[in-house]
Parts: C-alpha cells; sequence; structure tokens
C-alpha cells in the first residue's frame, strides 16, 4: 500500500476511532491528535489527486475493490470509487471536516466527554467517506446506515440532557423511515439489474433498447401486468430518493434537522452543514443515470427540493435560536440543490454544495463561538457583539454575504447557477418565481440574525470576549473561501473544469455561468429587497419588529411552529403509532393467550397435577433414571 | 470414539462427576461443569477449523446399527447448516456455566440439568437418523421444563408447564409424523429413519403413502402433505411462530438469565433446523405447496413480534418479542427457496443466537443490580455503568441490524433472497427494521441515557464485573467479526445452502 493510497484516506479515521476507544481516551491530547492526523492526512492524500483530475477531461477515476460477500449468484464488493465527483466530495469531508476538528479543540476544550467527542467525530469521518468513495448500492447503503449510527452518538453527545436523547432518537428514526424506502429501491435495482455496481448500472441504462423490456411480470386478481425497466426504474429511483429525504432532511423528512441542533456546535457545522446533510445530494449526483431518463422522478424531485427551499425559508424568518435560523437556512439551501438536480443541474448543485459547505460552516461556527461567549443560543440576548468579537464578526458577514449570494462571494456564483437554470426551465411560473422569492426570503432572514446578534443594542449578560485562536483560525479560513471560492481564485476556466468533471457523461449540456452585468444587478436587488426590510427593523429600529408580529398574528404563529409539522408527526406518534403496538399487545396478552393457552391449560391441569408428583421435585432421581435409560439403550447395542 | 460423539456425550463425565460430589459443594460443581462445558467447545472448534468448505456431503460421519429390530442407527453427521450451530451450543453452554455462578441454590442439580441438555441440544443437531433425532430431540425437553420450573422467577410453575405443554405438543405431532413415514417406508430401506436415506426416498417420489390408505390421500389430502404439516408444526411452536409463540415470553421472563440465553440462542434454532433440515430437506418436492404460507407466517412474526415488542414495559418481555420479529426473517428467507433467502436464513440463525444471547446476558446484569426489569425504573445508568453501556450498545446495535453487525448481513441476503420470490412480502418486511429501531432506541434512551435515576448509585448499581464481562464480551465480538467478514460464516454455509436449493428447484 502506498502512501497515498485511496484506502488509507477511508481507514486512517476509523483507525483512530478505534485506538481513541480502546485506550487512548485517557490521554486527551493524544487522542485529539490522532484524530485530528486522521482526517487532515486524508485532506492531503487526495490533494495530491488533484492535479491529474482537474487536467484532463473529466474522465479520470481511481478503482480498487474486495469481493466483500458471496451468497448464491450474488456478490458484493466493497472498493473505492474516486472520479471528478468524489474527489470534490473527499476534498470538503476533509478539509471543512479538519478545519472543525481544529475549532473543536478549543470549543470542547475541558470538557469531560472531549476523547469520546474526538472518537465520534473520527467514526463519523469514516462513515461519510464511505459514503463518497462507495462504488455500488449496498456500500453505500452500509455507509448510509453508519452515518446515521455516528450522526445519533454525535447529536446525543450531552446525553444526560432529554432533549439532546430525544433529539438523537428522532434523527436516526427519521432517517430510518427514509431508508426503509431506500432499502426498498435498492432491493428493486438489484432485482431489475443483477448488479449493484454504479458503473454496470450505468452502462445498462444506457443500453440500446433495455429501458422498454420487461422488468418484471406479476399476476395480481387475473389481471397480467408486465411492467417495463423504465417504469420499475421511476419507482425504485423514487424510494431511493426517500433516502435521500432522509439525510438531506427534505420536506417532510425534515424534521430531526432543527432538533438535531441539540447536539455540540461543530457537529452542527460538520454534518449538518458541511457533510452528512451533503450525502443526499451527493448520492443524486452519484445515481443520476438513474433519473435521467425518467421525466416522472426528475419532476418529483425538483418539486421537493422547491418547496423544501421555500417551505423552510419561511420559517427562518421567524425563528430566535440562532443555530435554528441557520438550520433552516441549511434545509432551505439544500432544497435549492435538491432542486437544481432534478432540472438536470448536478455540476451546480455540487457546485454549490461544496460553497455552501464553506459558508455554512463558517456561520454555524461563528454562531457557536457566539453561544461560547454569551451562553445564550437566544438572539434576543445577544446584541451588539461585533466590537466584542471582531474575528467572529466578519467572518460571519461576509459568510452571511455569501448566503445571500452577493456578487462577488462565491455564494453567489453558485446560486446564480441554480437560479439560472429555474429560469431557463420552463416549467411555469412557480419554478419560474418561487426560488427567487425564496432568495429574497434568505436575504432577509440572514439579515435580521445578524442585526439581532452583531449590531443593534447590547442585551447579553456577563462579559463576552473573543473566542481562542484554536477557533477563530478555522472561522477565517472558512469565511476566506467562502471569498475565494468563487472567480477570485478559481477563473471562469477551473469553474467550467469543476462542472465537467462533477457531470455525469451523459448529462445535457450546461448553460455557462453568467457574471454579466445584468446578473450582478438581479442579485444586488434581489439581496436588497431582503436586507432592507430587515436593516430597517432590526438594524435601524424604523419598524417595530413585535407590531409586525402582532399585525401578522396567525401567521406568524404558523411560521414560528414551523407550519405545525412536529405536531402532526407527535400526534401520529401517539396516537396511531401507541395504539397500534397497544393493540397488538393486547391482541397478544388476551386472545392468543387467553382463548388458545389457558383453555388448553385449563384442560390440561389434571395431568400437570399428576406430572407434579411424578417430578417429586428431585432432580437427582431424574438424572439418574436418565443415567440409567443412558446404560440400557447402550446395552441393547451391545 | 470420533469427534461429533465425543461433543455430544462428553458433559455426560461431568455429569457423573458432579453426582458424586459430596453435597454442598458448590463452588466443586460450578468448576467441573465449566471444564465439561469447555471440552465440547475445544472439539467443536477443531470440527469446524477441519471441517472441509468444498462439499456440502455429510462430514465426520459414524454410523453403527443400534435398535436392530427397528433398524435404527446411532448416525451421526454435519454439514455447513449444523457446523456453525454446534459450535454456538457449545459456546453458549459454556458461557451459561459462567452466567449461573451465582445461582446458590442446588447447584448440583442445576449444572447436572444443563450438562444433560447440552447432550440434548447437540444430539439433535448431530442426528442423522430421524428416530435417533426424537430421542435427542425429547432429552431436552425435561431438563429446560426443570430448570425454568425449579430454579425461574415467581411464576415459574406457571411458565414450565407453558413451556412442557407445547413443546410436548410439538413432540407429539413429530412422533406421528415419525411412525407414519416408517410405516409408508414399509421395509424399502435397511434403514427407515436414515435422513438422507429417507429424502432420498421421498423426493424420488418413490414414497406416497400408498400402502397405508388409499392411493396415499387421505381426508382429502396427499399422506405426505400431512406428515409434513405435522412436522412443520412441531417445529413451528419451538422457533415458535405466531401464534403458537406465547409460551416464548412467559419462559423468558421467569426462566435464569442463563436459560434464557440458553433458549433464545440455540432452543429457538432447533424449530428452525428442523424446518430447513427435516421439512425443507427431506420434502422438497412437497415444500413449494406450502412455501407461500410459510413466508407469510415469517412475515407476520416479523412485524407483529416487533409491534407487541414495541408495546413492553417489561425488559425481558421486550427482548423475547424481538426475538419472535428476527425468527421470523429465518422462515422468511428459507420460505423464499433462492439460494440468497437460505444462506440469509442459515446465517440468521447464527447471528440471531450471539445477538439475543448477548441481550438476555445484558437484561440479566440489570436485574441482578436492580431486582426488577420495568424498562421505566431504570434511566441514565450510562453515568454509573460505562462499560455495561458500551456492551448493551453492540448488542442493541447488532439486534436493530446495524451495518457493520451480523445481524445486518443475514436479514439483508433474506431481504434480497425474498424479494426475488415474494417481492410484496419482502417489501413489508422491510418495514420491520424502522419498527425494530424504533424500540430499539427507545429502550436505550429509557434505560441509559437522560438523567441518572435517583434510586441507584455507584453502591447499588455498579458496573459489570470480570465474570459478566467474560460472559458477553465474546458475543459481542462474534456479533462484530460476522457482521464485517460475513464469508467466514457463508462460506462453510454456501455449499449445503446451494444444493438444497436445487433440491427446491429454486433459482438465484
Amino acid at each position: 500500500m502506498s502512501l497515498t493510497s485511496p484506502w488509507l484516506i477511508l481507514f486512517m479515521p476509523l483507525v483512530a476511532a478505534f485506538a481513541i476507544a480502546f485506550g487512548l481516551h485517557r490521554h486527551k491530547v493524544l487522542a485529539s491528535t490522532v484524530s485530528l492526523v486522521a482526517v487532515w492526512g486524508g485532506f492531503l492524500i487526495t490533494c495530491t489527486y488533484v492535479p491529474e483530475a482537474f487536467s484532463g477531461d473529466g474522465s479520470w477515476a481511481i478503482r480498487d475493490s474486495i469481493t466483500w460477500l458471496r451468497a448464491g449468484d450474488m456478490t458484493f464488493t466493497y472498493g473505492i470509487l474516486i472520479d471528478g465527483l468524489s474527489l470534490i466530495m473527499l476534498l470538503v469531508v476533509t478539509g471543512v471536516g479538519g478545519l472543525i476538528h481544529v475549532y473543536s479543540l478549543g470549543y470542547m476544550h475541558g470538557d469531560p466527554g472531549f476523547s469520546r467527542f474526538f472518537a465520534s467525530l473520527s467514526l463519523f469521518v469514516f462513515s461519510m467517506l464511505g459514503i463518497v468513495v462507495a462504488e455500488n448500492f449496498f456500500q453505500i447503503f452500509i455507509h448510509w446506515e453508519l452515518v446515521g449510527v455516528s450522526s445519533y452518538l454525535l447529536i446525543g453527545y450531552y446525553f444526560r440532557k432529554d432533549s439532546a436523547v430525544a433529539a438523537s432518537n428522532k434523527a436516526f428514526l427519521t432517517n430510518r423511515v427514509g431508508d426503509f424506502g431506500f432499502l426498498l429501491g435498492i432491493l428493486m435495482l438489484f432485482h431489475a439489474f443483477g448488479t449493484a455496481d454504479f458503473a454496470e448500472m450505468a452502462q445498462l441504462v444506457n443500453q440500446e433498447g433495455f429501458l422498454s423490456q420487461p422488468a418484471m411480470e406479476l399476476d395480481v386478481g387475473g389481471g397480467h401486468w408486465v411492467t417495463t425497466h423504465g417504469t420499475f426504474l421511476w419507482i425504485a429511483g423514487a424510494l431511493v430518493f426517500m433516502g435521500v429525504m432522509g439525510k438531506s432532511a427534505q420536506f417532510p423528512l425534515h424534521v430531526w434537522l432543527p432538533d438535531a441542533m441539540e447536539g455540540p456546535t461543530p457537529v452542527s457545522a460538520l454534518i449538518h452543514a458541511a457533510t452528512m446533510v451533503a450525502a443526499g445530494v451527493f448520492l443524486l449526483a452519484r445515481v443520476f443515470f438513474l433519473y435521467m431518463p425518467s421525466e416522472i422522478a426528475m419532476t418529483i424531485i425538483a418539486y421537493i427540493g422547491l418547496f423544501t427551499a421555500f417551505f423552510a425559508a419561511t420559517i427562518a424568518v421567524a425563528q430566535y435560536d440562532i443555530k435554528r435560523v441557520l438550520a433552516f437556512s441549511t434545509l432551505s439551501q439544500l432544497g435549492y440543490m435538491v432542486m437544481a438536480i432534478g432540472l438536470g443541474g448536478t455540476d451546480v448543485a455540487m457546485y454549490h454544495l461544496a460553497t455552501h459547505a464553506f459558508f455554512k460552516a463558517c456561520l454555524f461556527l461563528g454562531a457557536g463561538s457566539v453561544i461560547h461567549a454569551v451562553h445564550s443560543n437566544d438572539m434576543r440576548e445577544m446584541g451588539a457583539l461585533w466590537r466584542k468579537m471582531p474575528l467572529t464578526f466578519w467572518t460571519f458577514l461576509i459568510s452571511t454575504l455569501a448566503l445571500c449570494g452577493l456578487p462577488p462571494f462565491s455564494g453567489f456564483w453558485s446560486k446564480d447557477g441554480i437560479l439560472h437554470l429555474t429560469h431557463a426551465a420552463d416549467a411555469g411560473p412557480i419554478v419560474y418565481w418561487l426560488p427567487t422569492i425564496t432568495a429574497v426570503l434568505t436575504s432577509f432572514y440572514m439579515m435580521r440574525l445578524l442585526f439581532m446578534t452583531f449590531l443593534g443594542a447590547p442585551r447579553y449578560q456577563g462579559e463576552p470576549h473573543e473566542s481562542p485562536p484554536t477557533m477563530t483560525m478555522p472561522l477565517v479560513v472558512l469565511a476566506a473561501l467562502a471569498v475565494i471560492a468563487g472567480p477570485v481564485l478559481f477563473s471562469q476556466e477551473v469553474i467550467e473544469t469543476f462542472r465537467t468533471i462533477t457531470r455525469p457523461e451523459t448529462a445535457a449540456p450546461f448553460e455557462h455561468i453568467h457574471g454579466d452585468v445584468g446578473t450582478v444587478l438581479a442579485a444586488v436587488l434581489i439581496f436588497a429587497l431582503g436586507a432592507i426590510p430587515a436593516w430597517l427593523a432590526f438594524g435601524k429600529g424604523v419598524i417595530d419588529p413585535d407590531k409586525v408580529k402582532a399585525a401578522m398574528g396567525p401567521l406568524h404563529r404558523f411560521l414560528e411552529n414551523r407550519w405545525y409539522i412536529d405536531e402532526v408527526y407527535q400526534w401520529v406518534v401517539d396516537n396511531v403509532q401507541q395504539n397500534i403496538a397497544r393493540f397488538c399487545d393486547g391482541f397478544d396478552r388476551i386472545i392468543v393467550i387467553g382463548m388458545l393457552v389457558n383453555g388448553s391449560a385449563w384442560t390440561a391441569r389434571a395431568g400437570g397435577a399428576a406430572l407434579a408428583r411424578v417430578q417429586s421435585g428431585s432432580v437427582r432421581v431424574y438424572v439418574l433414571f436418565f443415567l440409567a435409560g443412558v446404560a440400557a439403550l447402550l446395552a441393547l447395542n451391545l | 470414539m470420533d469427534l461429533l460423539t465425543l461433543i455430544t456425550f462428553s458433559p455426560l463425565v461431568g455429569v457423573l462427576a458432579i453426582l458424586f460430589l459430596p453435597k454442598n459443594s458448590k463452588d466443586a460443581a460450578r468448576t467441573v461443569a465449566a471444564a465439561a462445558t469447555f471440552i465440547p467447545l475445544v472439539l467443536a472448534t477443531k470440527m469446524w477449523m477441519d471441517f472441509d468448505t468444498t462439499t456440502a456431503a455429510y462430514q465426520f460421519v459414524e454410523r453403527v446399527p443400534w435398535i436392530t429390530s427397528l433398524g435404527v442407527d446411532y448416525h451421526v453427521g454435519v454439514d455447513g447448516l449444523s457446523v456453525p450451530l454446534v459450535w454456538l451450543t457449545s459456546l453458549l453452554l459454556f458461557l451459561g456455566v459462567f452466567a449461573s455462578w451465582k445461582i446458590e441454590q442446588g447447584v448440583k442439580g442445576y449444572m447436572m440439568l444443563l450438562l444433560l441438555l447440552e447432550v440434548g441440544i447437540n444430539g439433535v443437531f448431530c442426528s442423522l437418523d430421524f428416530f435417533l433425532f426424537y430421542v435427542f430431540w425429547e432429552i431436552m425437553l425435561l431438563p429446560m421444563y426443570f430448570l425454568i420450573g425449579i430454579w425461574g422467577g415467581p411464576r415459574r410453575e406457571y411458565a414450565a408447564i407453558k413451556f412442557f405443554l407445547y413443546t410436548l405438543a410439538g413432540s407429539v405431532l413429530m412422533l406421528l409424523a415419525i411412525v407414519g413415514l416408517y410405516l409408508a417406508v414399509d421395509g424399502r430401506l435397511e434403514s427407515p429413519f436414515s435422513i438422507p436415506e429417507l429424502s432420498a426416498l421421498v423426493s424420488s417420489g418413490q414414497l406416497t403413502g400408498s400402502n397405508l390408505v388409499n392411493e396415499g390421500v387421505l381426508f382429502g389430502w396427499p399422506f405426505l402433505k400431512w406428515v409434513f404439516v405435522f412436522l412443520f408444526i412441531g417445529f413451528a411452536i419451538k422457533v415458535p411462530v405466531v401464534p403458537f409463540h406465547t409460551w416464548l415470553p412467559d419462559a423468558h421472563v421467569e426462566a435464569p438469565t442463563a436459560i434464557s440465553v440458553i433458549l433464545a440462542g440455540i432452543l429457538l434454532k432447533l424449530g428452525t433446523y428442523g424446518i430447513l433440515r427435516i421439512n425443507l430437506g427431506m420434502f422438497p418436492n412437497v415444500a413449494p405447496d406450502f412455501a407461500f404460507i410459510g413466508a407469510m407466517l415469517g412475515l407476520i412474526a416479523i412485524i407483529y413480534g416487533a409491534c407487541v415488542a414495541m408495546a413492553q414495559t417489561d425488559f425481558k418481555r421486550l427482548v423475547a418479542y424481538s426475538s419472535v420479529s428476527h425468527m421470523g426473517y429465518v422462515l422468511l428467507g428459507a420460505c423464499a427457496f433462492t439460494n440468497e433467502g437460505l444462506n440469509g436464513a442459515a446465517m440468521q440463525m447464527f447471528t440471531h443466537g450471539t445477538s439475543s444471547a448477548l441481550l438476555f446476558l445484558i437484561v440479566g446484569v440489570a436485574y441482578d443490580r436492580a431486582h426488577h426489569r420495568e424498562i421505566d425504573g431504570f434511566g441514565g445508568l450510562a453515568k454509573l455503568a460505562p462499560v455495561y453501556l458500551g456492551v448493551t450498545s453492540i448488542g442493541m446495535f447488532a439486534a436493530l441490524g446495524l451495518p457493520g453487525m451480523s445481524g445486518f448481513v443475514s436479514e439483508a441476503l433474506v431481504l434480497f433472497g425474498a424479494w426475488q420470490t415474494y417481492p410484496v412480502m419482502a417489501s413489508l418486511a422491510v418495514l420491520g427494521i424502522v419498527i425494530t429501531a424504533a424500540f430499539i432506541l427507545w429502550t436505550l434512551q429509557r434505560v441509559f441515557l437522560g438523567p441518572l435515576n435517583e434510586k441507584y448509585d455507584s453502591e447499588n448499581f455498579p458496573d459489570v464485573t470480570g465474570r459478566e464481562l467474560f460472559t458477553m464480551i465474546p458475543l459481542a465480538f462474534l456479533c462484530v467479526l460476522f457482521g464485517v467478514v460475513p464469508g467466514i460464516l457463508l462460506d462453510i454455509l454456501a455449499p449445503t445452502m446451494t444444493q438444497l436449493t436445487a433440491a427446491l428447484g429454486g433459482g438465484g
């Protein structure tokens, strides 16, 4: 194995996790060092691939695999597939992930579970990298679930708090609901293709006539149904998309993400901004060949993404918890990415995924820095922090502007790519306007957050001060990336290469990202439409937000309570699921046990009484009888 | 004497030794039992090592005429299906002795029964003669009855009688079927009970029972169908398949920890072993008529068992119902008649054997300290017992089918195999993994996480002891090992399962 082996990228974090769990946990410094080395080592190895990957025509790839499981004719491999698409993800996961590791050194300093935190973090990185380099559906599902369990450990890190435990359960179970569909989809795809390997599947899909061949014949109720591969694929694809909706928190499986903010803030930055939630988007890009031939599947994806983007933005407007605003903003941005894929733009989706990872991780870490200083999540207990925490403020400001899509920050380029896609889609006024309206809302809630937290009058308790360098350094790096991940660093050419290598070969040719005057003006206008009301209400104080809130009455409550979706789910769990369980239990006790068993038990009671006399309570006698029997049988034989 | 005979009967040496120990020599009895269960474990390990995985033929075969007047042979041998189960039996009985270390009342009798139980179980797995199979099956029954009825909890007598009656009913059906087969063979075989020879005769279509009943039809059904159903019900009670399952929660709740471990880990597998070895292996031409019903029963067990488990407040009852659910996968996979399904079923028998045994040990640890099993009566134990939490997490995550744990591989194989034959049923079975995750995480939450229940402190709830760890670590290790390297197990199963699939005419 050479020093730049892709297997090292994947397995170093796993080794680190085990080393910490079974030995190093007593030595905090050593534990965190091992964890950091594992993730940064992966980043460095990944970097060695970059020149080659970016210089080619997009066909660059590394593959290696072992046979993991063989049963009957079924063989599953476990392998490594690194092409342009997974290379970008690797860079994001190890790079942004690595910065978050550094930040955690400061943030978690002095926490009694310091070593456990880093062990979980390394386990998470291993799980996530497995998704990125997976070469088949089975492997990706394995890591999909492992990401689920490692995020369970991280979200429930403060396991003595009931709310943290509830949140970790909610995350795991909501994801399992999505994975129910995912697994079904995989079962169907395996049936149709006879393989789970991405490359082989893609080849089959693109084969002439494959889609019109029959995939399954069913005889139901006298009718004879023949399903073609085409039909089969969109159903399976939609089921796989359920898994994506779970991990990438798309409506209606989004409910776990805001609650998951119960985890330590670095966790929110790592898994809920940069990596785990991006897994779904990545998966869609990875298996785009499944969706491309099916208009129905693409439409479902586009509309789910579109709705999530809008819906989450409306909720973010009315939240007071700084991390929750960011959580709903994440939902909204993920909605953009998913929608972009539904509209055929895997390349812009991946571009937005990367830039979003930079500025959203920076925002979460900045929020963590603020929370660290004022010991509260509530923006009503902050304000005027910019003088006290200048580094946090400036990096936060940059990332906010990037998220709002203001030129020349990176978010402008990636979001413009998506908005351009919606305008060119020719799919009706909703697809045309709603993403743009959502962008205005984005500017509003982000500027509201900025004003409430850093400007205006101080409302905090105590004496907040700037965070230590381990925490501010990652902020600076991420903010810098948020600026230069646009064409400042990357020339237009590099961006186009980026898009080439993240796009499946067969996808439609893409529109170039526009940096012309019209687009810039439009972006500024969108920003201003959201930012000015936010400034008037929360910066300048011309408009009293409380009056607006009162005037909006029910609408505000509706948004503040997140469209009451959690309440609906809770009702279902309390009433439907609990009652089914209770009914089954009652059925078991009364019907099955009562009638069938005690009836027969009653008749047998007489026999039982007789038996009791024979037993005479002496095991010794029984054993002697038994041995005598054995001896007799042996004698018979001889 | 050859290997299998030694494995089966070596615990008897322990029985004899304990019998002649002076009264009240508790530690001596325990030590002898540990030694007497260690011998079969070593031998079974050797058997696994020496087993030739390239063939589906029975190995380590011994055959001596026994009851010549009936043509009964002492005929033993193992194939890929039985080797892992014999090994698991030997392991769990060995660990079971240590899990019983704290039993103070009637130690000698308890240990002797435990050793007899091992003789019976390994005897069943090794038997290649149906008569011998039945004899061992019955040998197993009584020790179990006494172990629950004498050393059990408050309602032990009720539970023991219920266990006894159910199992007896199953035995009676099996006996009827064996007698029927014997009569139908009508002297055409020199050894009319030989499982391989009977199988060959039945599959060749020459055994119809037409010598017994008119044209081999009895009450509108072919004779063999009746035999098949009698045997199936006999085994289904042991699995247990819903609706024959109600003896199981009661038996588990009342049984001492080690007995629950053996019950869940091994005894349930005897039922599915019988279904695979006898129902499918011996009657491949009848089995397809019942495949749909069998798969349906498997599906019902998966969903129903999980739903009932969700409503339980007693920790041990919850684990017992989760066993019902998990054993459903075995039935579903087996009845799909595909290579993946059968491999998955056979693997699930082993993986559930390790994970459920681990879970019952875990429940035992909590019960020994708190003297109750109410899930809501715990809370926040993670603080007091971090090592205990660690082991429990492995057991729980193995049970919920987390990848990297053995249960995932076997359940996935079952689902892949079943989907090819029964897509709708397999799809519904996937629901089981969601429900299972729910009740397992809620249990973990209510017992270990959240604020600490004030009733407990480090005095009355210390972390696991060395002895407890010694019983749990091997099982936890196996849960992970076969999840990461499933090939170790699948390689040994594969030839046998491929042969069985071919006999059943299934594809895949």
